[in-house]
């Protein structure tokens, strides 16, 4: 089973839709052997205290028991926030398939950062879990909608883009 | 300062260019100081205004304009974030992706 590591970003919106039948954060972690770097569970635990919609969405991650969780040393070098410098690290170190992240300010650096791993974003994962059959392309645009709400993508050409990519 | 300097022409309505002949009267300087000077901040202002990134990044996505033309108005760092954006919507990525 193909490796994905995840930065906090990525997971929370996968589990905004987490209600959702079929939900996004199941089929990945079904389809994926899921690793969390440390640093990323300690800032879902930060945002579950929220009792708001990402809130929700942490706590349904942490509830979760089918992921694997690993310590990482920072890396000094990566100009980047700890969680996604716990993931860049934790996925050269296992040289994980895919990264899974949306922070789309600082894709570039991450994107940058990693040596054989492919970078993913949510939207790009729905039009993966759409092609590989574990979601419908109506019911992967209901869950965009859903997260895009949550994370406020609503004006995001990128986001609209990746919409007609799961039209098709 | 770069002396690379290209001649344009253009039209534009009487009024705009009667007050930008104004300004440049009270500034002391020409109209073409003046329209250099607004053209400059006008680009400038838009590498921040988000609505107008986003339909430079839309632009982009499209091939209506080139990585080159992108930076050149977003910068090097945003224009390198809209790069993996633009990877993200390729179809052989996706199929790649679903592949593994």
């Amino acid at each position: 089973m193909a490796v994905l590591i995840a930065d906090t970003s990525g997971v929370v919106s996968l589990a905004v839709a987490a209600e959702t039948d079929p939900d996004p954060l199941s089929l990945t972690l079904d389809r994926y052997d899921v690793f969390l770097p440390e640093t990323v569970v300690g800032e879902l635990r930060d945002i579950a205290s929220y009792d708001d919609g990402h809130g929700a969405a942490a706590r349904a991650v942490l509830d979760r028991a089918n992921y694997t969780v690993r310590a990482v040393d920072l890396d000094a070098e990566f100009p980047l926030d700890d969680g996604e410098n716990a993931a860049v690290t934790l996925a050269n170190e296992t040289d994980a398939e895919l990264l899974l992240c949306d922070e789309f300010n600082s894709l570039g650096l991450v994107h940058a950062s990693l040596a054989d791993t492919r970078l993913v974003t949510t939207p790009t994962l729905l039009s993966v879990l759409s092609r590989t059959g574990g979601l419908s392309a109506g019911d992967a645009e209901g869950v965009l909608d859903e997260i895009s709400a949550a994370r406020s993508w609503e004006a995001n050409s990128y986001v609209a883009r990746a919409r007609s990519l799961l039209e098709r | 300062m770069s002396s690379d300097k290209k001649r344009v022409q253009f039209r534009a309505p009487n009024r705009l260019i009667d007050r930008a002949d104004a300004l440049a009267s009270v500034l002391g300087e020409d109209r073409t100081d003046v329209l250099v000077t607004a053209l400059r901040e006008h680009l400038q202002e838009a590498a921040h205004d988000d609505a107008l990134v986003q339909e430079i990044a839309a632009a982009y996505y499209d091939d209506e304009i080139g990585y080159d033309q992108l930076k050149s108005l977003v910068g090097a760092e945003e224009a390198a974030n809209l790069r993996v954006l633009k990877q993200q919507l390729d179809e052989g990525f996706v199929d790649e992706v679903a592949e593994q």
